[in-house]
């Protein structure tokens, strides 16, 4: 055993030992930059490959349409129907929940998830937009064609959006780029800023939208220049442009080749129904609209998804005979109790595509020309539209002859009836006439002045430090 | 068993055999040649007899008779007229030439050769050898063999390294010598495994504590870091769920990161383990909360854990370093003959306690008050609860919903041997765990462990091969009802109606046992495996490759069948997601080492690089559509699927690394450590960073005053180390500006959507730490003592920084401008009170006492945090409003207002005045072995504040929910003073919002501290002779308890995981028996 001892003075070993020694550090030197460096993941496209071709920024674009359906009751798929509805007087509220009662009672508290998780949905699609216009915004492989429509279809989505925001939170941060560095410290602008740039936004996607549904081979489901128009109409109506209301409105009316009122009232929801301006396709399984699931009572309120009924008062304001009561109203019989619920969409769970989520249509635009004529004193022509709208729902016509007064009236109590449970026209009607107060202080014990405006999320007034917060939260 | 050419045992010559005590020696031989005497000798005695052939060569036969005579006297006769002498040391008898003591010749110079060896026989490589009051000296290679030329041939020989008792050998013109040396048996010489490399207790630069197997096996657990909880100072581990595989919060010395990245870096075999679960958060959360990845590794396949803290044992893992390191290291095979074990065990689990609640009569009672404190009247659309249901009934739905007794079933066996070239081990196991829900949950793992090793005849070439395969079917209920326990109204109707049918009361009570129906089952499969190759290319200088490969494939399944939903929500089929999940790692480290020994000290130089790659990959499925409940979890049966989240991801990491450790005759120890480490999770340019440390050590009882003064004063060393580490936990490719396909498709195409924000330009966060430490032994090292003091600063922060959601996303990887720092005293003792041969008592007793402060923060008020953090203050502090009490007049909560604007606000009427935080905490165990019988328990102690039951889950008192007993004493007319509000069920109400207030107030934080029999274990092992009868090595029975006493406070169900969202941990009692023969 002694003899072993000392057989490592290997010449041989040695330098197999530098070698190897020596690999080491060459490879660990030399190769390391680029064994650290890794390619993006199949499951990630890096940007400069998605605004390369028509398909793919198209993708890019459509993604917005996908979220906005796929968001369980977020901000473009039921929460501003169902939260609107609650905080005005068309639903009655059965849920526990500390947040959607915060809604029913108008007591909101900026820690509510539900205002945080609507708001932060709006400034993400706004964020999608602004990364897409700033894409698109140079020339590149996408052809210029597709390039305009998509940058149309951005501003419109962005206008659409800063639309619902200014409605609900009054004042807000109006973010028009992608670089977080400076929206994370912008502060809120005037109403009337903020409507200035949905009104260019607006006007420019006009300009660049096409004039038919082409994009999406005929379906309606892409917003189009009527989209635009529409959506302006409504925005001057809001703003007080009377003039230019009926401008806008009247352009969409004029497109009778594309659009008309449905005469059979189980047919506006339905896809690509001739009253619809624009729609969205459902896109999350087992469900059509979130409004159908949420709305639609089987076992009574208390247990269903939204736990809401319709408020009764809203059932008996209802003239006799008014279609729609018979069609868009469901009534549910649990225990011996009554309730009723939004019929529009009739499809609670299925397949998705039996109905698709109607955004704007066509009888809003006879609306919006009636209250912009009577604003004006044009009764006749104001009261004609209504009675278009009262015609279909199996209505009497009303005087041409009735007062001012009395026409705006109408007009609220028809837009009431017609748009119930859609969009939270209600909500937004009695707020931008300077109503709610006086409807809804006597329906709500906790009712306050500051409560038309819902408040910031508590996350954005912490994370931003220059976002002021509502007058009274 | 290999005979020695030439033994000496050096530094024992004089060693009595007071140890030996079995049987006598008889002996009756005539003319025996010496050989023959002492292999009789060794088969009588069980001892080995070392000796030297060419010893015995020259002497002639013996005469011997001798009956029943000690070991020490029978070889004194037999050694009686020869030139020989003997020693006996442990199982060992050493037989030499007679020491020749006169030494009269000149001393003259001689080459010396030499072979060092431990009491086994094995090859004793980097053993220092140097020659007494010299500067002269070598090391022994692989081999254990070393060569000294032209030295005095009557020089001393000291021998000494880190795992050996130092020894000193005359040499007496020898020219070739074999030395045994002794292994070392004090805790000081315990081996700690370090990385890339061992040391021991003793010669630490570094902070490391070392978890043996024994320790883990004493306990019941399925988990090893639940075997870790309290055992290590600075080692903060909370289960945060008592659901078979649920997750675990592991802190090692603090938070150090505000929003990432907190976990310590876990290393299996030289492995890197994932140390979240790669398990579907979309599918887990509910019942595992998310689960953790040691759960699919078998706890009994561990031989150590050693947990890495300070710098200088952390800086070699560079940027994964800064949160500590857990070092898991499996059980190797040993030579000699194969060894079967066989282990059993079989237990129960019961939750620790229960929440007093509201009964009926009481819940009726708040329920009426509120109404009439409202003035109002119950709506029988809503308030079903006291009009509509059966107001006679009262359940206890704690004892319904988790009221359980869950049973653990645990059956391993095990094969090890080898011999001195090659040894092995093979182990399975299986194990079993039920759970305390109702229904036939369980938790199932199937497990195989086995490792290689193998060494060439000259032990220049080596290799290592180890692996470890988990098997587990975790089938528990879809969601961990735990939190509708406490809050279902005492009178709800009954589970099951007549038919047998689940009772959903038209729709008014949302049944907690339609959960049995709906399944969570996971599937996971975990393969660890692990290479090493090393080659001794000179004496001294080694080479070495390590590779690993690791996987982990999680396949999930989480069902709803239409028979669990409630019939009320209109669905007309159930629905169910699929989903998988995988990671997979590989490693390459190459090393070389090489040792030396001046004259100067002992210098160690290690330089090597790391190459790593994870690959994950997940997806998860929607279906629905199913014909019918039964074909739920086969998605060939549903009508519709889609895709509900994809995501692929690579990482990758490259370091090259190096390390000097000096040791100067065990008295100045020194160490440095240097990385330079690349990680794919930075942008272009940021990739790479330094990262080092400096530790050095000074055992100062080495020194002659320590020495000569105390005595006794055993060990004594004083050490500090600094050095930087990094944290780069944070996802993959948040560099990358890209988009990410949406979850369905539109108009016919699918949609994308932006990724994330982006930011290139990030870096590493910095963890400087500091550290400075203690150790002491006293009376021969019966007692241990350990003092340290760390002061750790993570800088550079890496945070998902919050960000207002209007910038379309809530946050962006940024470095932050703050620094946090934790600082800590750890304090460690270990004494052994009694030791005698029947009786032995060991005690340990650990504390720590943390602290976590944010130091720095520019601009903290104009940044997201402002509401959150204060600078100076404890990271832990919660910006909540200040109580002042419940008005005596409205009986309703009331706050300070801050700001003094007339109205309490959030988040400007915050104050900062609490903190959620662990104040110190510790454990005291004793152990006590008596004959055949052991007996140990663990006090583990917490001081802390915590969350209590008012953060979560309840509501305010008086609604449709119950509510904790203490809520009884609530205000009830104008004048009480109560510490609890009057009851209210007027959701918008006054009161509602005083209560949500008290919700975001410090009323939410009391004190959690507890006192908790955390482990206790007895066991008895068959004396000797009734095993050797049984034609057995070992048999012992035993009990083991976890968990089974808590004192404690706390407002709420456990003060461990303070949720009443999640099952708390719970207790364990279980028997088992293993068998070894």
């Amino acid at each position: 055993m002694n003899s072993v001892i000392f057989h490592y003075r290997s010449g041989s070993s040695r330098i197999i030992g530098a070698m190897l020694y020596g690999t080491i550090l060459f490879s660990g030197a030399f190769s390391c930059k680029k064994f650290v460096i890794v390619d993006a993941p199949v499951t990630q496209l890096v940007s400069a490959n998605v605004f390369t071709d028509d398909v793919t920024a198209t993708a890019a674009l459509t993604g917005i349409y996908s979220n906005m359906m796929n968001t369980s009751v977020g901000f473009c798929s039921g929460a501003i129907t169902l939260y609107g509805g609650l905080s005005a007087d068309e639903f009655q509220n059965y849920s526990t929940s500390g947040n959607q009662v915060e809604f029913a009672k108008n007591a909101l508290k900026a820690e509510n998830n539900i205002i945080k998780q609507m708001w932060a949905n709006a400034y993400q699609y706004i964020y999608a937009v602004n990364t897409i216009l700033e894409n698109l915004s140079h020339p590149s492989a996408v052809s210029l064609n597709t390039r305009q429509e998509l940058m149309g279809e951005a501003k419109f989505i962005r206008a659409f959006c800063n639309f619902y925001l200014v409605n609900l939170w009054g004042q807000i941060p109006l973010v028009t780029s992608s670089a977080y560095n400076i929206n994370d410290t912008l502060s809120r602008l005037n109403v009337s800023q903020v409507y200035a740039q949905i009104i260019k936004d607006l006007t420019e996607a006009q300009q660049m939208l096409p004039a038919d549904f082409e994009a999406a081979a005929g379906e309606r489901i892409r917003p189009n220049r009527w989209a635009a128009t529409a959506l302006l109409a409504r925005t001057y109506l809001y703003s007080g442009d009377w003039a230019d209301a009926i401008v806008q409105s009247s352009a969409v009316i004029e497109q009778t080749s594309l659009f008309q009122l449905n005469s059979d009232l189980n047919q506006v929801f339905l896809p690509n129904s001739v009253e619809s301006i624009w729609q969205m396709e459902p896109v999350t399984p087992d469900k059509n609209t979130w409004e159908g699931y949420l709305f639609i009572l089987t076992n009574g309120p208390t247990a269903s998804v939204g736990q809401v009924a319709l408020n009764p008062k809203l059932i008996d304001s209802f003239e006799p005979g008014d279609l729609r009561k018979a069609n868009w109203i469901g009534a549910d019989v649990t225990i011996g109790q009554t309730s009723y619920y939004p019929l529009k969409y009739k499809v609670k769970t299925g397949t998705p595509g039996t109905e698709y989520y109607t955004v704007l249509r066509l009888s809003e635009q006879y609306l919006i020309r009636a209250e912009a004529e009577a604003r004006k004193n044009d009764i006749e022509s104001a009261v004609k539209d209504l009675n278009i709208i009262r015609q279909r729902a199996g209505l009497p016509d009303l005087s041409t002859t009735i007062d001012n007064q009395t026409c705006l009236a109408d007009i609220e109590k028809e837009r009431r009836i017609e748009l119930f449970a859609e969009w939270g026209n209600r909500w937004l009607d009695l707020k931008r006439t300077g109503r709610s107060e006086e409807v809804l202080s006597p329906l709500k014990s906790d009712w306050q002045g500051a409560d038309t405006l819902y408040p910031i999320p508590l996350i954005d007034i912490q994370n931003d430090p220059h976002l002021a917060q509502n007058p009274g939260y | 068993m290999n005979r020695i050419a030439a033994l000496l045992l050096a530094g024992f010559l004089h060693v009595s055999a007071a140890g030996y005590s079995q049987g006598k020696i008889t002996l009756s031989l005539k003319k025996a040649p010496l050989q023959k005497v002492f292999a009789a000798i060794e088969a009588q005695s069980g001892y080995t007899v070392w000796y030297d052939m060419a010893l015995l060569k020259n002497s002639s036969p013996i005469d011997i008779d001798i009956k029943d005579l000690g070991l020490e006297e029978a070889l004194a006769i037999a050694c009686k007229d020869l030139p020989l002498e003997f020693s006996i040391t442990d199982k060992m008898i050493v037989i030499k030439a007679k020491t020749n003591k006169a030494g009269n010749d000149p001393p003259g110079k001689i080459d010396v050769k030499g072979k060092v060896m431990n009491e086994k026989g094995e090859p004793a490589s980097g053993i220092s050898v140097t020659i007494k009051d010299s500067r002269i000296g070598t090391m022994t290679d692989a081999e254990g063999q070393f060569e000294l030329s032209n030295i005095d041939e009557s020089s001393i020989l000291v021998f000494s390294g880190a795992n050996i008792e130092t020894q000193e050998e005359r040499l007496n013109r020898r020219k070739d010598l074999v030395v045994v040396v002794k292994l070392k048996i004090n805790r000081l010489d315990d081996v700690q495994i370090i990385g890339y490399g061992t040391t021991t207790r003793k010669l630490n630069t570094g902070n490391v504590s070392t978890v043996s197997a024994e320790t883990i096996q004493k306990q019941p657990i399925s988990n090893p870091l639940a075997a870790l909880e309290g055992q290590v100072p600075g080692l903060q581990i909370s289960q945060k769920s008592g659901v078979p595989g649920g997750n675990f919060n592991v802190l090692i010395r603090g938070q150090n990161s505000i929003a990432n990245g907190n976990n310590p870096l876990y290393i299996i075999d030289g492995v890197p383990f994932t140390g979240t679960s790669i398990s579907s958060l979309l599918l887990s959360t509910g019942i595992t909360g998310g689960g953790n990845p040691l759960s699919t590794f078998n706890p009994s396949d561990i031989e150590s854990i050693d947990i890495l803290k300070d710098a200088d044992a952390t800086a070699i893992y560079g940027s994964r370093g800064a949160n500590g390191v857990i070092l898991i290291t499996t059980r190797m095979g040993k030579a000699g003959k194969p060894a079967v074990i066989l282990n059993f065990n079989t237990g129960q689990e019961k939750v620790t306690r229960f929440m007093h609640l509201l009964n009926t009569r009481e819940y009726l009672q708040m329920r009426r008050e509120a109404f009439l404190n409202d003035d109002a009247q119950p709506d029988p659309d809503v308030d079903y609860d006291i009009l509509t249901w059966d107001t006679t009934r009262n359940t206890d739905w704690q004892r319904e919903l988790f009221g359980g007794t869950a049973r653990l079933n645990n059956i391993e066996a095990s094969v090890s041997g080898g011999n001195n070239n090659s040894m092995f081990v093979l182990g399975g196991g299986f194990n079993r765990e039920t759970s305390v829900f109702p229904g036939s949950f369980a938790d199932q793992k199937i497990s195989g462990h086995f490792a290689l090793k193998h060494s060439s005849d000259n032990h220049r070439f080596k290799i290592n091969f180890s692996g470890s395969y988990v098997s587990e079917i975790n089938s528990m209920p879809a969601l961990d009802k735990t939190s509708q326990a406490f809050t279902l109204p005492p009178d709800a109707p009954v589970i099951y109606d007549s038919a047998g049918k689940l009772n959903w009361a038209g729709g008014t009570f949302n049944n907690p046992f339609a959960l049995l129906n709906s399944l969570y089952k996971a599937n996971t499969e975990n393969l660890i495996t692990n290479a090493t190759v090393s080659y001794q290319i000179l004496p001294h200088l080694q080479f070495r490759v390590s590779g690993g490969y690791s996987r982990m494939q999680m396949d999930e399944i989480q069902t709803n069948p239409l028979s669990s939903l409630n019939p009320s929500w209109g669905y007309t089929s159930g629905y169910s997601y699929f989903s998988d999940q995988s990671i997979r790692t590989w490693i390459l480290e190459p090393q070389m080492e090489y040792g030396y020994l001046s004259a100067y000290g002992h210098i160690d130089f290690l330089v090597g690089a790391t190459y790593q790659e994870n690959q994950s990959a997940a997806k998860t499925l929607y279906a629905d559509g199913f014909s019918n409940d039964h074909l739920i979890e086969d998605i060939a049966a549903a009508s519709s699927i889609s895709q509900a989240g994809a995501s692929q991801s690579t990482y990758r990491y490259q370091a090259l690394f190096a390390r000097i450790n000096y040791n100067w005759q065990e008295k100045y120890l020194l160490n440095f450590t240097g990385r330079r480490d690349g990680s794919s999770r930075f942008g272009p340019d940021k990739q790479f960073a330094n990262f080092g440390a400096i530790g050095a050590g000074w055992i100062f009882s080495k020194e002659d005053f320590f020495k000569n003064n105390l005595h006794w004063l055993s060990f004594g060393k004083l050490r500090s180390s600094y050095g930087t580490t990094g944290n780069d936990q944070i996802g993959d490719y948040q560099y990358l500006d890209s988009w990410t396909p949406t979850v369905y498709p539109y108009q016919g195409l699918s949609g994308l959507q932006p990724s994330r924000l982006f930011n290139p330009d990030y870096g590493w966060e910095v963890n400087k730490k500091w550290e400075i430490g203690l150790d002491l032994g006293f009376i021969n090292d019966r007692i241990l003592l350990s003092l340290g003091y760390y002061q750790n600063r993570s800088s550079n922060q890496l945070v998902g920084y919050p960000l207002p959601s209007i910038t379309g996303f809530s946050s962006i990887q940024q470095n932050l401008p703050a620094i946090v720092q934790n600082t800590g005293w750890e304090f460690e003792i270990n004494t052994s009170n009694v030791k005698r041969k029947e009786f032995t008592w060991v005690s340990s007793f650990n504390l720590t006492v943390p602290q976590t402060q944010l130091i720095a923060y520019p601009n903290l008020a104009g940044s997201p945090y402002s509401h959150t953090y204060v600078v100076g203050k404890s990271l832990y502090i919660k910006q909540n409003f200040a109580s002042t009490g419940v008005d005596p007049q409205t009986g309703l909560y009331t706050f300070k207002d801050v700001n003094k604007d007339g109205i309490v606000s959030s988040p400007k009427d915050y104050l900062g005045n609490k903190k959620v935080a662990q104040l110190y905490y510790g454990m005291l165990g004793n152990q006590f072995r008596f004959k055949n019988w052991q007996f140990s328990f663990d006090w583990q102690f917490v001081k802390q504040t915590g969350r209590n039951y008012l953060y979560s889950n309840f509501t305010a008192p008086g609604m449709r929910n119950n509510q904790p007993e203490l809520t009884l004493h609530r205000w009830q007319r104008p004048g009480d003073a109560s510490g609890i509000q009057k009851y209210t069920q007027d959701r918008g109400g006054a009161g509602y919002d005083a209560y949500y207030d008290a919700v975001l107030s410090e009323l939410t934080i009391s004190d959690a501290s507890f006192l908790r029999l955390r482990n206790i274990y007895l066991a008895y092992g068959l004396p000797p002779g009734l095993l050797e009868k049984m034609h057995i090595q070992k048999l012992v029975v035993c009990l083991k308890g976890q968990n089974l006493l808590t004192i404690s406070h706390y407002k709420g169900i456990d003060p461990e995981n303070q949720t009443v969202q999640s099952l708390p941990p719970l207790k364990v009692f279980s028997a088992g028996i293993q068998l070894s023969f």
